[in-house]
């Protein structure tokens, strides 16, 4: 079936008039290759959104979110039931929870695309439709769905498979009604399973959608095979067992002695999710039962593990991650697409990005370094900068630096983790003078804008102190999101911020042989200058790498990002990537006046 | 990252980086940019589970240690060998072919028995061991690493992007009952995993569940009780309440102001607790009665308030109103003369009105112990207010900067208007109540004069519409300008409104002592232009005025050569290092002498200058 294209515009996109018929098929994907679905109890899935900048003056240069056109599905027989074909809506305004209180999943969907070839040589992506499967020899019938999710933290700490939850469903494009993911505890004959056939864990389901050929367009391809995974509720699932308990009234990281328990009490599951098999090794499982370490860490992330004699309560919970798999048979070929998906909690705070995302953390592992741009590297540091500062916007500093301090007093052996002066001449503070006026060269701007504040671990303040700390870091750092400042900041000071961004970790290749004879490598700061440089040197030394074997690499100090928390428990850092291309942005900022004059408007270029 | 959205386009620009764009239908919270890439064990998945299998063919974990201390048995354990379900070893290449040969054979085999670790890895000529050295007694010992640094260890080998470059070696041991390495190394030519496949997926030699088998069970655990508090990006530590603020003053506020509470709120509070709108806490310690707690939250999660621009909400706000009715200047001519001959002026003028309020609060260490029993709370209240009004203060000599910036950038991108020349004087007059010019006037911090200071910040009043103005004419106009200048003006904005909340907060502050002005206000006085005592603090003030003026000149010339950025960054450096010697000072002439610093006694003498 072949239709016009509705789109006004002039970005169609590149298949649109375009007929597949000409060219073979090579292969197929799902676009997006990875999502994220978050769980909520609401039968309302959330609303499309995209980040947009803030235009209104008041508020500041600032990301926010924009409702986006959004999928609704609509029952085909208007009864509420499948099979359903998706419309789309336009919201003006997104709630994120339905009128009972209960928070919207976020449910994404994954479009099917078709690799095709032109006897040109050139590759176009197709939306995969089932007049495009019909081109190639190809039906609805003949394309296989298979989802795999499974949730193994159980089987992961227990180390038995019968305590994992695994789903898998299998089903034909056309096969248009729900498909739960009821989880099931793989076992053998003498084996409890945790899960059991008869009670399985739901982690939630996946649909595929009849096709909509109204409103044809390029932009907007109803009739585009999709999945839409929608994931489990949130809910914690226990053994008959885990009903109440005295909750630890410590604080996060801290473990009551086995002795008597004086929290408050708390129902830690429905009654209608305590499903489980109490005859498993899970309920009842100590991380420190025989005093061997364990993996994964933290060994203690399990309800239960904070208090008495650290017992599991059995529970687990209806996240998972996914595979999804589609196979086609056409033409004597077998094609093959994947996607992932993971099922999470709710993003609580939608329009603040991370500055350390799942993809900064993937392209730092994989891709090579970023190479330095006259036209790019400005923006993506400006990005960078924006992320910091949504980030940073949200956190007390003020517990994160006292939490910190105090951990590096432990550490290092500190008899009063708040006597000033315990860290004696550090450079940068580790103790109560970190981020004080002794901690130059590194405090610059806090102790001008908090001048009541001593040299304390504890802010000093009282009810109507806010949080001192907290209030600069949003005030310096919201500044920094807009790119006149940070350019001309960054240029005016590059030393400083040298100084003050803490330096990852050095690669395999750079690190020392031996951690206490020799040293890191060395940041090649003016690497990329036009002239020569001074050095930045921290207590004498050359600016270096840090190194994840030395102790002092892994105490916390104000530099940036202070006082957070990286992988593994060591002291955050942006990522290598990112911090080499800020020294190599900041040679150039500081030696080359091209890169400091203002950018010239495209269209003025 | 091989992630290449297909139907979706966004533009970017100097200005304006682009942002990802999810495919029709998904919240911009399905993207990998909405998650959490650090992980302890993180949230939305484990990427430390990435390098459980770093090595192909091997399978590992990542023991810590346990209250008792290293037992021998941490580090990084071989968990298990398999050729068979990892589909790398269906690869064509020469090392994997290799490889396989060797994990099949004796070596592999070998493997297969016992507990092995992972001894050293070697990666471009350096080999580094997974174990620390310590000298014992003219014997070296080897203690494993924890699997933290392990882990990081693996997680430090780079990737090389020829797949047929076998570039990483490893090598396994088994270990005695005292930790040390023992018997032979089993060792391994081969290659780091790539952990993205073509399609931009993490490949399926992890198996469904695999990614976050890791993560915390059940997952609200993590959530409530991980100690790292280092996501604040999806689950905030502090967020401002809504609108209806149970501090917010009777003062004819009402709905329609920019105004939002002014409280940092602890986001994990549980919400029915009687302190719920009370001010965040500044340590963990001190906040945690009041958070949800263990087993708790599995029931509860949902009461944690959805969080937009720093405040909580229930949702999208609704679009704007429209605001922007002002006129807009007639041409960029105008814009130029209000900026130098108005608003730099508004804001020297208004940092040195705050200033000196701020001097005129006693500060928290001249109240006596008797006077804090009398007045319970005085102390911090000084101390609160003190910062509050400092840091309008110092946002206001920002703001001075930022004009000057923005003035700069004009002159050198439009020459006809002239030469730049650095504005650091103050203005005859700024904007009062009623949007009347008032005289420039050094006050101290009555609620009289803290109340004018609302009314000067107050959203929709005159030095607001200013700035709104501009960016409105700026966005109209946008060939005038380079891009991004207008963020400036959006800045300065925006700070107002930070400005006016603060003052709203200080005359909450100071109000139960407003009957008894003695109690937290200095007898303060303005020092006579020529009286000796007050020569130091003005004498640090032309200096600063004088630094910052030839410090903007050499930054509006720093595009055209580094020895004017350096001569700026002195510059301003040294005015920043003036400014300290005069808070120091102005201190000191307020505590000991009750006296303020005349801040406009030199007036003529920095508009003269300021007019060239």
């Amino acid at each position: 079936m072949m239709h016009d294209c509705c789109h006004s515009g002039n970005d169609h996109a590149p298949w649109c008039g375009r007929d597949a018929s000409e060219g073979r098929l090579l292969g197929l994907f799902f676009d997006p290759p990875m999502a994220i679905a978050r769980v909520g109890r609401s039968k309302e899935p959330m609303p499309a959104y995209t980040w947009v900048v803030d235009e209104n003056p008041h508020r500041g240069v600032q990301t926010m979110i924009q409702p986006a056109p959004t999928l609704v599905p609509v029952s085909e027989h208007a009864n509420g039931h499948h099979p359903w074909r998706l419309t789309v809506e336009h919201p003006d305004h997104i709630t994120f929870k339905d009128h009972k209180g209960r928070v919207k999943p976020v449910a994404p969907f994954f479009e099917l695309w078709a690799r095709v070839q032109f006897k040109t040589g050139e590759v176009v992506a197709f939306p995969v439709t089932e007049p495009l499967l019909k081109t190639f020899g190809a039906s609805l019938q003949t394309l296989e769905f298979t989802v795999t999710a499974a949730n193994r933290k159980a089987e992961a700490r227990t180390g038995h498979a019968e305590c994992a939850a695994i789903a898998r469903k299998v089903f034909k494009a056309d096969h248009y009604k729900p498909h739960h993911l009821d989880a099931i505890s793989p076992h053998t004959e003498d084996q409890t399973p945790l899960v059991r056939p008869d009670a399985p864990l739901p982690l939630g389901k996946v649909v595929t959608f009849l096709p909509n050929h109204d409103n044809w367009s390029c932009q907007t391809r109803l009739d585009q095979i999709r999945l839409r995974f929608t994931p489990g509720k949130g809910d914690a699932f226990g053994p008959p067992e885990a009903v109440q308990a005295v909750a630890s009234p410590l604080q996060p990281g801290d473990f009551e002695p086995a002795m008597p328990e004086y929290g408050r009490i708390h129902k830690m599951t429905r009654p209608e999710n305590r499903i489980l098999s109490s005859d498993t090794p899970w309920l009842g499982y100590a991380f420190d039962a025989d005093n061997k370490p364990k993996w994964p860490t933290p060994m203690d992330s399990y309800d239960g593990a904070r208090v008495g004699n650290a017992r599991s309560w059995g529970l687990i919970d209806d996240t998972c991650d996914l595979l999804i798999e589609a196979r086609l048979a056409a033409r004597g070929h077998l094609h093959q697409a994947k996607a992932r998906a993971f099922a999470g909690p709710p993003d609580f705070a939608p329009d603040k990005r991370p500055m350390y995302s799942i993809t900064d953390e993937l392209e730092d592992r994989e891709l090579p370094p970023a190479e330095l741009d006259f036209d790019k590297t400005p923006t993506q540091m400006l990005d960078l900068f924006r992320r910091i500062f949504e980030t940073a916007s949200l956190m007390n500093l003020d517990q994160r630096r006292a939490w910190a301090l105090g951990g590096n007093a432990s550490i290092l052996g500190a008899q009063d983790k708040d006597d000033p002066d315990w860290d004696g001449d550090m450079s940068p503070h580790v103790g109560p003078k970190s981020m004080r006026r002794a901690d130059a060269p590194y405090a610059d701007l806090t102790p001008d804008y908090t001048p009541g504040q001593g040299d304390t671990r504890v802010p000093v303040s009282g009810e109507d102190d806010r949080l001192p700390y907290t209030m600069v870091v949003q005030q310096v750092h919201a500044r920094m999101a807009d790119s006149p400042v940070l350019r001309a900041y960054m240029a005016r000071k590059p030393g400083r911020v040298r100084e003050l961004v803490r330096p990852p970790f050095a690669s395999i290749k750079e690190l020392p042989r031996r951690p206490d004879m020799t040293k890191p490598a060395r940041v090649p700061v003016g690497k990329h200058a036009d002239a020569p440089i001074p050095p930045t040197l921290i207590d004498g030394e050359p600016l270096r790498y840090r190194d994840p074997r030395n102790q002092k690499d892994q105490t916390y100090d104000m530099r940036m990002p202070p006082f957070m928390r990286h992988s593994m428990g060591v002291p955050l850092t942006i990522t290598r990537r990112q911090y080499d291309l800020l020294m190599a942005w900041l040679d150039k900022l500081e030696t080359d006046p091209a890169w400091r004059a203002d950018p010239v408007r495209e269209d003025h270029a | 990252m091989k992630v290449k959205p297909v139907n979706q386009s966004a533009k970017s620009g100097p200005a304006s980086p682009a942002y990802p764009q999810p495919v029709l239908g998904n919240p911009a919270a399905t993207l990998m940019e909405s998650g959490v890439g650090n992980c302890f064990p993180g949230l939305e998945f484990d990427l430390r589970q990435l390098d459980v299998r770093f090595f192909p063919g091997l399978v590992f974990a990542f023991p810590g240690i346990t209250q008792n201390g290293p037992d021998g048995t941490q580090g990084a354990q071989l968990v298990y060998v398999n050729t068979g379900d990892d589909p790398i070893f269906l690869e064509d290449r020469k090392w994997i072919h290799d490889l396989a040969n060797t994990l099949n054979g004796e070596q592999g085999g070998a493997l297969g028995g016992g507990q092995w670790y992972l001894h050293w890895v070697e990666q471009g000529g350096n080999r580094i061991e997974l174990y620390d050295n310590i000298i014992w007694q003219n014997t070296v010992t080897k203690t494993p690493y924890e699997g933290e640094i392990a882990w990081w260890i693996i997680r430090l080998i780079q990737i090389d992007p020829d797949p047929d470059f076998a570039d990483l070696t490893i090598a396994l041991t088994q270990r005695d009952e005292n930790g040390q390495p023992s018997g032979h190394p089993v060792v391994l030519k081969g290659k780091r995993r790539a952990y993205l496949d073509d399609e931009g997926m993490i490949p399926d030699v992890y198996r469904p569940g695999e990614l976050t088998a890791s993560m915390c069970s059940p997952w609200t655990h993590d959530f409530r009780d991980c100690a790292c508090q280092y996501w604040a990006s999806n689950h905030p530590d502090v967020a401002l309440g809504e609108v209806q603020d149970p501090q917010q003053l009777a003062d004819h506020t009402d709905d329609l102001d920019a105004a939002q509470a002014v409280t940092f709120l602890d986001w994990m509070r549980r919400r029915s607790d009687p302190a719920r709108d009370i001010a965040a806490q500044p340590t963990i310690e001190l906040a945690r009665p009041m958070r949800y707690d263990p087993y708790e939250i599995n029931l509860h999660w949902e009461e944690l308030d959805f969080v937009l621009q720093g405040q909580e909400t229930s949702g999208t706000f609704k679009p704007d109103r429209e605001d922007l009715n002002e006129d807009p200047y007639p041409d960029l001519a105008a814009l130029i003369h209000d900026l130098s001959h108005n608003l730099a002026r508004f804001e020297f003028s208004l940092a040195m009105e705050y200033l000196y309020a701020f001097f005129s609060l006693r500060a928290p260490d001249d109240v006596s112990p008797e006077q804090e029993r009398d007045w319970p709370g005085l102390t911090n209240d000084l101390r609160a207010a003190r910062q509050l009004i400092l840091s309008v203060a110092i946002s206001e000599m920002t703001h001075l900067r930022w004009v000057n910036q923005t003035l700069w950038t004009l002159h050198d991108m439009h020459p006809g208007y002239g030469p730049y020349l650095p504005v650091v004087a103050p203005a005859p007059g700024v904007p009062g109540e009623d949007d009347e010019i008032r005289p420039s006037q050094l006050r101290i911090a009555t609620q009289k004069v803290i109340g004018e200071f609302v009314e000067v910040e107050r959203p929709g009043g005159d030095l607001d519409t200013e700035y709104a103005k501009m960016v409105h004419y700026m966005r109209e106009h946008p060939g005038q300008f380079p891009p991004g200048l207008d963020q400036l003006a959006v800045r300065i904005d925006s700070d107002g409104l930070n400005h006016y909340q603060k003052f709203r907060d200080v005359l909450r502050i100071l109000d139960p002592y407003s009957g008894c002005p003695d109690v937290y206000l200095r007898p303060l006085t303005e020092a006579a232009p020529d009286d000796p005592r007050a020569q130091p603090a003005l004498a640090l003030l032309d200096a600063i005025v004088a630094h910052l003026r030839s410090g903007y000149s050499a930054e509006a010339a720093t595009a055209q050569s580094n020895a004017a950025r350096l001569a700026s960054q002195d510059e301003i450096t040294t005015a920043r290092d003036l400014m300290h010697q005069l808070y120091d000072a102005a201190e000191v002439l307020a505590r000991d002498h009750d006296l303020g610093v005349p801040f406009f006694a030199h007036a003529g003498q920095y508009e003269a200058a300021s007019r060239g």
